[in-house]
């Protein structure tokens, strides 16, 4: 006979965060379900705003550019040729480096965290004159997004051994296709992208679509309205369940 | 058991990287595998690597787990980078389609453990700071939860419940539309 299965481990507050937040968002019953397991997972999905993307740990982590922009006068391989002018764009959290888009330039900026330089990083030629949505990939790495031509292109940093890294295309999605008609009579453009979800957000026509680059779903998200950026944040979508989280117990006990 | 010989390592090509799991196992990898790990990869530009990495939180029983999903993906990215953009769109297409669902196959086949298991390899991943790894074992968790009761739930993942009866009657009065 087979000895009974070795519980499994506990987990922190933020691997169980981790975890609820990829309960389906079509399946808000089972959210609520999960959260009368005990009160610390109560706790977690209702008692405090759960930012727990990318985009939250940024807002907690880091100043505005400006932060990044005081630090190049310490560095001397930052000068940016031309105009230098930061975009306040969507930016990604790679590793310990936050990467911002630079407005007109063929570059993106690194600003290493931990050793508070500067650098910027040449993108491929294919994406001048289209906007640029940095990212990080499935595999950790450096990555960016952008429109040309009707298609979504997903690029990646690798690390080349020798003379430095260079990009590689990983991805290339035909957006003619996925998208309504109506959407296309005019560019495309890239404003933002969810890389925990890998849900991009693109403008068409000042309509706001989402693409699921799993399930190549399309969804209308808003129209009429002027967006340069889409900064998404994760969350948990738990109606009616604020009312019902004040019998949670302190903290403490949890 | 701790493994025999590290004088020859050295002679090892330039690029490996050895991993020493809490039991002292070592496990030899190359910096593409092991540089999926975000940890990994810092201690490596660091300079902090020479010796071996350890890893006191990750047993030799896991690490191996680990190892084997990175040189999988790490495999996938590097062919899928050989035949990156000189390939026309449509041919591009297809191999990104093939490639997918190979690596679908594969994590699929990797997530056939007992739960201990898998969250054994969830501390590992947030440890190691492996994104894709951390979100693809989440996923699995979060999918065994649909459709499953409290209790069930409570007794999959060895989770004490503190809700006392009359609070747990009240949620479920609260929010009955999610238990019809």
């Amino acid at each position: 006979m087979a000895p009974p299965p070795r519980p499994p481990p506990a987990l922190v507050d933020e691997l169980v965060e981790e975890i609820l937040l990829r309960i389906p968002p079509d399946d808000p019953a089972g959210l609520v379900r999960a959260t009368l397991a005990c009160k610390r997972w109560r706790r977690i999905v209702s008692g405090r705003p759960a930012p727990a993307s990318a985009a939250g740990s940024l807002s907690s982590t880091v100043r505005p550019p400006c932060s990044a922009s005081s630090a190049t006068s310490q560095v001397a391989s930052a000068r940016l040729p031309g105009y230098n002018q930061i975009n306040l764009g969507p930016t990604a959290l790679v590793g310990r480096s936050l990467y911002f888009t630079i407005w007109r330039s063929k570059r993106l900026l690194k600003y290493d965290l931990a050793t508070r330089q500067v650098s910027v990083i040449p993108l491929p030629t294919e994406c001048f004159s289209t906007s640029v949505v940095p990212m990080t990939t499935e595999d950790g790495r450096l990555g960016f997004a952008h429109i040309a031509n009707n298609r979504l292109c997903l690029w990646s940093r690798e690390a080349a051994p020798g003379e430095g890294a260079g990009w590689a295309q990983r991805r290339v999605v035909e957006l003619q296709t996925l998208l309504p008609r109506a959407a296309l009579s005019s560019p495309l453009d890239i404003a933002g992208f969810a890389d925990a979800v890998s849900i991009v957000f693109v403008l068409a026509n000042e309509t706001i679509f989402t693409i699921d680059l799993k399930s190549c779903q399309v969804t209308k998200v808003c129209k009429d309205g002027s967006y340069s950026g889409i900064f998404p944040c994760l969350s948990f979508c738990t109606p009616a369940l604020a009312a019902a989280s004040t019998v949670e117990g302190p903290r403490a006990n949890a | 058991m701790a493994s025999a010989g590290s004088g020859d390592e050295k002679a090892a090509a330039a690029a490996m990287i050895t991993l020493i799991s809490s039991d002292n196992e070592k496990f030899e990898v190359t910096e593409a595998t092991a540089t999926l790990s975000q940890t990994i990869r810092h201690m490596i530009e660091d300079g902090c690597t020479d010796g071996g990495v350890p890893l006191p939180n990750v047993t030799s029983k896991i690490l191996a787990r680990v190892i084997e999903y990175c040189k999988k993906h790490a495999t996938a990215a590097a062919g899928e980078e050989g035949s990156s953009s000189s390939f026309s769109d449509a041919a591009f297409l297809e191999v990104d389609r093939a490639f997918l669902e190979e690596l679908e196959e594969f994590d699929d086949a990797f997530l056939e453990v007992d739960r201990a298991t898998l969250f054994d390899l969830i501390l590992a991943a947030n440890y190691l700071d492996i994104k894709g790894l951390l979100n693809l074992t989440c996923q699995k968790v979060a999918d065994s939860v649909k459709g499953k009761t409290p209790e069930q739930i409570r007794e999959m993942y060895n989770i004490v419940n503190d809700l006392t009866p009359e609070e747990e009657a009240e949620i479920r009065r609260e929010t009955q539309w999610a238990f019809e």
